[in-house]
């Protein structure tokens, strides 16, 4: 590799001079022999350090694959569409106002809707006990 | 006997092997934290970092060199990736946290002659691409030639002519009450 300088040179007067004047104003401090010492130390010490992060980032995207897998499984074999509260709030309204508009009886839908939602052996066990 | 010799043998590798990186390290360390430094825009614990870390897969790299020219390229690219990770990360990192500035480096050791043009200069950078900057860096402040930078940056030779013309022109622009100031281009 060149020494410091080569290109900056052929820049013509000004802007050799500006370039120049960036390279001394955006540098550090040179190192002190206390700085050069523990920055060696440093990588050292990250030379001793068991080689972790391969292992650790192939879990990771291991993790990160079967999550996504997970997602796409539960995705094309669950409810394509789950209602939001906004459609839930709509059936509610839609049953209420068929009620007022249309006569239609709301507290008898609500209580096929609630026995439609028991269990087979729940509603055998609920016919024999209580309408015995 | 054989195992011992080849023991023997093992070690001497090993020993040759220690001196050729700590005789690499004595000898970039300065001008790798100094671009490392320039790079990830003037944070000194980040540049520690990230010159550290090219040095330790350097050293891993060290026993498929045969020269250290080639070495030294590599040395070299895997720093100025590495630094440019690093800028992504902290990137995210601000994301994250709402831009609180949580994660920016610390102004406070500003250690140039002049911090305040320090952090302008720094700003100026920052406003260049990836590619105008580390061209720019890389050929005029760090003195690398353009073929060299070119196989730093991994492109070819043309288009890092074309970023340092492009990042030499906005930084002119930026930063051109520098040119009309004592000790800048005219007096």
């Amino acid at each position: 590799m060149t020494s410091p300088g080569d290109e900056r040179a052929r820049l013509e007067g000004a802007e050799g001079d500006f370039v120049e004047r960036l390279a001394a104003a955006y540098a550090p401090p040179p190192m002190t022999g206390a700085e050069r010492a523990a920055f060696d130390e440093g990588v050292r010490a990250r030379l001793e350090r068991p080689r972790l992060r391969r292992p650790l980032a192939a879990a990771i995207a291991a993790a990160a694959a079967a999550t996504l897998l997970w997602l796409a499984i539960s995705d094309s074999i669950g409810p394509s569409h789950l209602p939001g509260e906004e459609e839930v709030e709509a059936v509610v309204a839609s049953s209420w106002e068929d009620e007022l508009f249309l006569g239609s009886d709301l507290s008898a839908s609500e209580d096929r809707d609630e026995s439609e939602a028991l269990p087979r052996d729940y509603l055998a066990i609920a016919s024999a006990f209580l309408d015995g | 006997m054989v195992s011992g010799a080849a023991a023997a043998g093992d070690s001497i590798a090993a020993a040759n092997l220690e001196q050729r990186f700590t005789a690499f390290v004595a000898t970039h360390r300065e001008r790798a934290r100094r671009l490392a430094w320039r790079l990830v825009g003037g944070d000194a614990a980040a540049a520690e970092d990230v010159t550290q870390d090219a040095f330790v897969k350097a050293y891993r790299a060290l026993g498929r060199f045969r020269e250290d020219s080639t070495l030294e390229t590599w040395f070299y690219r895997i720093l100025v990736r590495q630094a440019h990770n690093h800028r992504r990360w902290r990137a995210v990192r601000l994301r994250w946290s709402g831009g609180s500035g949580e994660d920016a480096p610390d102004p406070s050791p500003w250690p140039a002659r002049d911090p305040g043009l320090g952090r302008r200069i720094a700003e100026a950078l920052d406003r260049l691409s990836r590619r105008q900057r580390e061209a720019f860096i890389l050929v005029h402040l760090e003195g690398f030639t353009v073929r060299e930078s070119a196989e730093l940056m991994g492109k070819p030779t043309g288009t890092v002519k074309s970023h340092l013309h492009r990042a030499l022109r906005m930084l002119r622009a930026e930063l051109a009450d520098l040119r009309d100031v004592d000790g800048g281009c005219r007096k």
